[in-house]
């Protein structure tokens, strides 16, 4: 009878509310998701002062040495984020901006990230971020890339940097993209010396050797499908996904027939992993696909 | 209501050790209020696997920022309003997804069978009209509804999570009353017709 709830004095109605029951369990494994998250993001390792201060003088010095170590570990532990081949990670930022790093990628975090300055983040590789507004204070929001910087005021867009060239998709919200010193002396284009704004639904492809280029696309989320595990094809040869397989996976794809690479494919799959991956490419493009060690070897069925 | 006081020192005591980094303490306040902030969740996104993401979401991100959150008098509406703005961005997301671009800005709950219970003895048929006649009521005067009949929240209370001040949160509560009031009526109707058909006039 307890979640039979009912109504205030002098609401007179002729029923009761009750509440749906939630499943059990539901709460226990909600929150084991969630211990998991924040257990990896705050240091496992405390230190009580009480116990530190019974502990004899003599150990003192190896204990502030063990202190300095934690300390030191803990700096580069948040400060830098790898993946590895094959490997996604979510990244929180201490203002709860959600990133989430694809494989073969680093991302930095200025060292003095603080409530106050502005939050700088340097990217190698491609990742998909999700900014938290800072109206109250605007503090901005900066993406260094090797050739271009991306600020935001809180938004979600896909920035990847991998073959000498950027690639920045905006989904939602307002971001300035600006070239910095390193593109600025190569690019010979009309963007130059500006600030370039961009609406969502807009594409911004940065290439040293042709330049830089703005288009308006339909499917703009189809460029952090990979955060989703989703690929989108369209009209896309073999050798750009056999690039992106590279990059992502760090598998080689070896044919003796190079004709095959030319094919193309359009429309969307789901994968998880690489097998998972590979065996539906395998079905699309009628051929055989062998993953061997580090590489794909493709042939005709 | 001493009961709901005493909830709140409980609540409070556990944020406080929550500050303190007590990951266990954090873990007590989401036994306690997961079920209604699950169940309104669910209300609002109207997706239960939507709704499990959201709170582990929340609870994450409330987390990294509990320092600049700092104490809290009320935890229990502080994680509701925190949830509700999560969930109206999540739809927002959602939408934007779908290339329906438009903004949200209230949520649209709605009332099923199961959740309502009729005093007097009646048929199927009666509780069909009440959820009707819930469900008619506009989203704003639902939501209210929702609140306080299932969350046991005060006017204060929902006035705080849903935005508005306490005025509005009062009219759209009595408005709504009135409304289910009717619902009287047609239980007494329904019951009368119900009687007559099976020959007890």
């Amino acid at each position: 009878m307890s979640d039979i709830l009912t109504p205030g004095n002098g609401d007179d109605l002729s029923f009761e509310f009750q509440k749906k029951p939630v499943p059990v369990n539901k709460q226990q494994q909600n929150w084991d998701s969630i211990e998991g998250a924040i257990k990896q993001g705050t240091p496992v390792y405390q230190l009580s002062w009480k116990r530190n201060l019974m502990i004899a003088a003599s150990l003192l010095l190896l204990i502030t040495a063990g202190v300095w170590y934690l300390k030191a570990n803990k700096s580069i532990d948040t400060n830098i984020y790898k993946t590895d081949f094959a490997q996604v990670k979510n990244i929180i930022l201490p203002d709860g901006s959600k990133v989430t790093l694809n494989a073969n990628s680093e991302l930095k975090l200025s060292v003095n990230w603080d409530e106050k300055g502005d939050r700088q983040v340097w990217l190698e590789g491609e990742a998909y971020f999700e900014v938290e507004k800072k109206s109250a204070t605007s503090q901005k929001f900066i993406v260094h890339t090797k050739g271009i910087d991306v600020e935001v005021l809180g938004t979600k867009f896909n920035v990847n940097t991998r073959h000498e060239r950027a690639m920045v998709a905006l989904e939602e919200g307002k971001i300035k993209l600006s070239l910095n010193g390193e593109t600025k002396s190569v690019i010979k284009a009309k963007y130059k010396n500006e600030v370039i704004e961009m609406k969502p639904g807009e594409l911004v492809k940065l290439d040293t050797s042709s330049g830089i280029a703005l288009t308006k696309e339909q499917h703009i989320d189809f460029h952090s499908g990979w955060a989703r595990n989703e690929f989108h094809f369209n009209n896309t040869s073999l050798k750009d996904i056999a690039i992106m397989i590279k990059d992502v996976y760090g598998y080689t794809f070896e044919t003796d027939e190079g004709e095959l690479l030319k094919r193309s494919i359009t429309g969307d799959l789901r994968a998880a992993n690489l097998q998972e991956l590979v065996s539906v490419l395998q079905l699309t493009f009628k051929l055989k696909m062998t993953i061997d060690k580090k590489s794909i070897k493709i042939s005709h069925l | 209501m001493d009961e709901m006081q005493h909830d709140n020192e409980q609540l409070r005591m556990w944020w406080q050790q929550s500050l303190d980094n007590d990951t266990a303490a954090y873990g007590c306040i989401h036994a306690a209020l997961f079920n209604g902030l699950y169940n309104y969740a669910a209300k609002l996104l109207n997706d239960e696997v939507l709704a499990d993401d959201t709170l582990q979401d929340l609870f994450i991100k409330i987390w990294n920022k509990r320092s600049s959150i700092g104490n809290l008098q009320k935890v229990k509406p502080f994680f509701y309003t925190a949830l509700r703005r999560q969930s109206l961005n999540q739809l927002r997301d959602l939408k934007l997804r779908q290339l329906k671009i438009s903004m949200v800005t209230q949520p649209d709950i709605e009332f099923s069978q199961e959740e309502i219970l009729i005093k007097k003895e009646a048929d199927a048929g009666v509780k069909n009209k009440i959820i009707e006649l819930l469900n008619a009521l506009p989203e704003r005067q639902r939501e209210v509804i929702y609140l306080h009949y299932f969350e046991n929240m005060g006017l204060t209370q929902i006035a705080e999570v849903m935005d508005i001040n306490q005025q509005s949160a009062m009219n759209l509560k009595q408005r709504a009353l009135q409304k289910m009031r009717s619902a009287n009526l047609l239980t007494l109707f329904l019951s009368l017709c119900c009687m007559y058909h099976t020959g007890k006039f």
